[in-house]
């Protein structure tokens, strides 16, 4: 009997110890968006409708153009890394139309009706109970001030991070570079756990209006140097 | 008192719940092998279920909007059913328990009395009791004593 129990716990972890490994990614990530099948490593969930999300531009200049109408889907990547060993995530982003809001989010309409942004980029912080995932996300809105951190209508555990506002850098690609430890503190107050996924999203199902962004050069999972 | 220690009334019946320490160990034995099982499935499935979804989901918002306000509406559901499920198994697990309780506290009272010569016919069980088959050899063995 107990060799039995021994032999199913031991079995028990190879098989965590080997899942794990096998999990292993390689860091840093960098997606530069160049190539037409760029995506194939993206999975897109939807939440309602569809985003177009197309590659543009040649080798170089290659990006990610999201256009929106109506729509709210993401581009997910499943990732898993430690942000207080390699804390670092930094992309290029552009924003060429806003979704088209009404007021701000204290107004009438509330803030899920508002809840829509041009750019968007997840860090989704999975747990063992559904409940207590995990997200930050960093933000290009229209209308909140730099630097804000909001929680999220849908959820208390969704912080937004307004990390560029406003219209002045419409239509330029704007470098960010975050560090995801910090931030992470700053806005729930303890030490992350481990990442499980990136996302990126352009979405105007709250508005029902129309948006357009562009994502390159993403790059995660380094150390601050 | 009988000689297993149960106490009766004028009706033959029992005032305690509980004839004895076997009938409240059978009784816990059949409710905790009934209501384990259910629980830990129940648990696995809820959270199986909800978390892959959730895993599938990825995006937050996503889960926020579809999937917590389910949770919320099972856990309700459970809060009001599982109190009568466990009922159920409560009664199960006693009407169990005393179906094998009751016939052996008879045999035992019966062959107390034939031991003791107050008693020279046979043990009488119901048709459907657990214990027939074991009370005919009684019976059988006890034509061949007297």
């Amino acid at each position: 009997m107990k060799k039995s129990v021994f032999i199913f716990a031991a079995s028990a972890l190879v098989f965590i110890v080997f899942t794990h490994f096998t999990s292993a990614y390689d860091l840093p990530k960098w997606f530069p968006f160049n190539k037409q099948n760029s995506l194939q490593e993206w999975q897109e969930k939807i939440f309602k409708d569809k985003v177009i999300y197309t590659i543009e531009g040649s080798d170089k200049n290659g990006y990610l153009l999201a256009r929106s109408d109506k729509a709210c889907s993401g581009l997910v990547y499943k990732i898993q890394f430690h942000p207080k060993e390699s804390p670092m995530i930094s992309w290029q982003w552009n924003v060429t139309r806003f979704p088209a809001k009404t007021g701000s989010g204290s107004e009438a309409g509330g803030w899920i009706e508002k809840d829509d942004y041009a750019a968007r980029v997840y860090i989704i912080f999975p747990s063992w109970i559904f409940t207590s995932t995990r997200s930050l996300e960093y933000v290009w809105a229209e209308d909140l001030a730099e630097g804000s951190v909001i929680t999220s209508p849908y959820f208390r555990n969704i912080k937004l991070m307004v990390i560029e506002s406003g219209k002045k850098n419409m239509g330029q690609w704007v470098s960010e570079e975050r560090n995801i430890y910090e931030d992470y503190k700053k806005c729930f107050g303890s030490s992350p756990p481990v990442v499980g996924a990136i996302a990126l999203m352009t979405d105007t199902d709250n508005t029902l209006s129309t948006a357009e962004a562009s994502y390159k050069d993403v790059r995660v999972g380094y150390k601050n140097e | 008192m009988s000689e297993w220690g149960i106490k009766m009334n004028k009706n033959n019946k029992r005032k305690r719940a509980f004839a004895n320490k076997i009938h409240r160990e059978i009784f816990w034995l059949v409710f905790l092998a009934a209501l384990l099982p259910a629980s830990i499935v129940m648990v696995l499935l809820y959270y199986l279920i909800f978390n892959i979804t959730a895993e599938q989901m990825v995006i937050p918002e996503a889960i926020a909007y579809n999937l917590l306000p389910a949770a919320k509406r099972v856990i309700v559901i459970l809060l009001f059913a599982a109190p009568l499920c466990i009922a159920a198994i409560l009664i199960f697990a006693y009407n169990i328990s005393h179906r094998i309780i009751g016939p052996f506290d008879r045999i035992v009272k019966e062959l107390g009395e034939c031991v003791e010569g107050k008693k020279k016919n046979h043990i009488l069980v119901r048709k459907n009791d657990k214990f027939k088959p074991l009370v005919d050899k009684i019976n059988k063995l006890l034509d061949r004593l007297i």
